[in-house]
């Protein structure tokens, strides 16, 4: 097997906070993207997956753990050498308002990858990047608030491609958006990524784009990776209790696709002192017994990957049953 | 048979644009929820604004509201004051500026008490403990004497429908209640709405893109594009086999849980923004149905299949072909 395009191997973060203590976002989280596979992270706000795309693309430094891009480990680079990897990680946020200028024209947003990078920029290269878009000519020369959302998203997309990356890392990139412009902004960046082979992270915290654009998909809470696998038979049949939790709380359209719903009870706790045992066990509306709340589980395999529960060891249940 | 609230040829009109929302009818009986969607700019917040007198300056409305056999006329807002956070309540979507940053709790619900119900001090300080109670904050007493930011996302949206719910409204208009929560929270919110019009008889309209939910918990719904309502009913009929090209259109841009897709469904072009005039249909310029006829003839809404009224002229041709398709796929 060839080397993964992205290896995030066992990442950490802890934000340390002022009255003393850390709040730690991510617990020995592994994930691998490989050559031209979208990967998808849900989770519930406070899960840590905004964390995990910026320790990626190289805003935030990991407290443990190392990220290895291609043969490199990024984590380390000093800036020079960091700087001409980030050539090829590239990143598209939900608020395309707060990422740009707003005393730039388009064309100059756009173009500023290529500046950095020193690459050649031409008035041409960035009309062909904007129609590529679905933008065109006459919006070079507009002010970002001159767009709507979705317009100025497909602009942020234009400047992440600008320069070809290997990967895209993008943060909820269409939750700001309607349902029409949404599904545009999907298909947009679906075209791309079959165009030029880009992968990509894909945070979100909607099941069904996730269902759409990803192959693969780890849920996260509490900053722990609780399962992880093959986008579809994950969804289809998930196999960790807050996996089945959260598909079955997506509200859905049609009544045949409706699923059994199961409210889970209280919010995410504090990630100051995550919960002892299994992080989930307190909200678990299929907890077994004392093993949830004092023993970590380990990584049992499932039919889509893997996933981190008790339920699936089949000792612990065999204790039970007997 | 009346109906518990009754609007009629509601317009909201902005001044030197246009009309924002345009002869919108509306009606709602107690204990039943109903969804108002379309997507940003098509009027369904300005719609509930007018109905409690909210609107900002420069923007105005018209029209009848018949509320508990009381008629109310919209361009006079101040004949609405009574009712508003007394027999009709909101919800909006973020609780943190509905809220007074610098208030407990407690003493905001002590505040909307105050005003519209004759009960003395101890008496209301007994009734918010019981109103958190009610909406599912699980200690009353300390979230009565926190402060709106020391609340995560979800207890303070209870906090605000406690506070919604407080005067007993027989509405409750809410907008967009959940769209900042996640979607195991969005389930608490949900469910806990869902009781209060279940258990207490409330009616209440539920302001939202999210088809999902409407399907989940609404009987009937209205779709609007640009100002007005293309299409209503009860949501299983509108959602399982929409009968207007644009509600037809929306359920399929929807990336679902459950289906392989290589590409969604889009609708082309944009929204014509408010004030363009349009003589004819006012999605004619992005719908696959379009005739010469549409851009011409302006649709109203008529009467269609299962209970449900569209504002389409091509409507019967469509369920045609639909059904054509669908017995040439089995």
């Amino acid at each position: 097997m060839t080397a993964p395009l992205l290896d995030v191997q066992g990442v950490s973060k802890a934000f340390p906070i002022r009255r003393g203590g850390s709040v730690h976002a991510l617990r020995n989280v592994d994930l691998t993207i490989g050559e031209g596979e979208a990967v998808g992270i849900i989770g519930e706000s406070g899960s840590g997956k905004s964390t995990l795309a910026r320790i990626v693309v190289g805003l935030e430094q990991a407290s443990a753990g190392r990220v290895r891009f291609g043969d490199t480990y990024i984590d380390t680079l000093r800036p020079a050498a960091r700087r001409k990897i980030q050539r090829n990680i590239q990143m598209v946020f939900q608020d395309s308002r707060a990422s740009m200028n707003p005393r730039m024209h388009i064309a100059d947003i756009v173009a500023e990858p290529l500046v950095t990078h020193r690459l050649p920029v031409n008035r041409s290269i960035i009309i062909e990047l904007l129609e590529r878009v679905g933008l065109g000519e006459r919006y070079a020369n507009l002010f970002p608030h001159q767009l709507s959302g979705g317009q100025r998203q497909r602009a942020a997309i234009a400047r992440a491609v600008s320069v070809r990356p290997k990967l895209i890392v993008a943060d909820e990139p269409v939750s700001a958006l309607d349902i029409s412009v949404q599904a545009q902004v999907l298909n947009l960046l679906k075209s791309l990524q079959e165009e030029f082979g880009t992968a990509f992270l894909f945070v979100s915290h909607d099941l069904g784009v996730v269902r759409f654009f990803c192959d693969r998909v780890s849920v996260l809470y509490l900053g722990e990776t609780l399962e992880t696998g093959l986008t579809q038979p994950l969804l289809a049949a998930p196999e960790h209790p807050y996996t089945r939790a959260l598909a079955s709380s997506v509200p859905t359209v049609r009544s045949a696709a409706r699923r059994e719903r199961i409210v889970l009870h209280g919010e995410l706790p504090s990630p100051e002192n995550p919960p002892s045992g299994c992080s989930f066990h307190p909200r678990c509306p299929e907890r077994i017994g004392a093993v949830c709340s004092t023993v970590d589980p380990m990584q049992f395999r499932t039919r889509a990957g893997t996933a981190k529960c008790h339920l699936l060891d089949r000792r612990v249940i065999g204790d039970l049953t007997t | 048979m009346s109906h518990l609230f009754e609007a009629e040829d509601l317009i909201v009109n902005v001044r030197r644009v246009g009309n924002a929302v345009d002869s919108v009818n509306l009606s709602l009986d107690a204990g039943e929820m109903v969804g108002l969607v379309g997507e940003s700019g098509c009027g369904k917040t300005l719609t509930a604004y007018s109905i409690i007198g909210l609107l900002p300056d420069g923007v105005s409305a018209s029209g009848r509201v018949r509320f508990e056999g009381n008629e109310y006329d919209l361009a006079r807002p101040n004949q609405l004051r009574p009712l508003r956070g007394g027999s009709i309540a909101m919800v909006s979507q973020d609780p943190l500026t509905a809220m007074n940053p610098v208030a407990r709790i407690g003493s905001q619900l002590d505040d909307v008490m105050r005003r519209h119900l004759n009960l003395n001090r101890r008496q209301r300080e007994t009734r918010v403990l019981d109103l958190l109670d009610r909406v599912g904050i699980p200690s009353p007493r300390r979230v009565a004497r926190a402060y709106p930011f020391e609340l995560s996302g979800g207890m303070r949206q209870r906090a605000l429908i406690a506070m919604a719910i407080s005067c007993q409204p027989r509405l409750l208009i809410a907008d967009e209640p959940t769209t900042a929560l996640d979607s195991t929270v969005q389930a608490q919110i949900m469910e806990l709405l869902a009781a209060l019009v279940a258990e207490d008889g409330l009616a209440m309209l539920l302001i939202t893109h999210n088809l999902g939910l409407v399907a989940q918990y609404c009987t009937r719904m209205c779709v609007m594009y640009a100002g007005e309502v293309v299409e209503q009913g009860r949501s299983e009929a509108v959602l399982e086999r929409p009968a207007h090209p644009y509600s037809r259109a929306l359920v399929d841009c929807l990336a679902s849980l459950d289906a392989d897709v290589a590409r969604l469904a889009t609708i082309e072009g944009v929204v014509p923004p408010v004030g363009s005039g349009l003589p004819g249909c006012r999605y004619a310029d992005r719908c696959r149905f379009v005739q010469p006829g549409c851009r011409s003839e302006h649709p109203t809404l008529l009467p269609v299949r299962d209970g449900r009224a569209a504002a389409c002229l091509r409507v019967d041709d469509i369920e045609r072909e639909v059904d054509m398709n669908a017995g040439m796929q089995a």
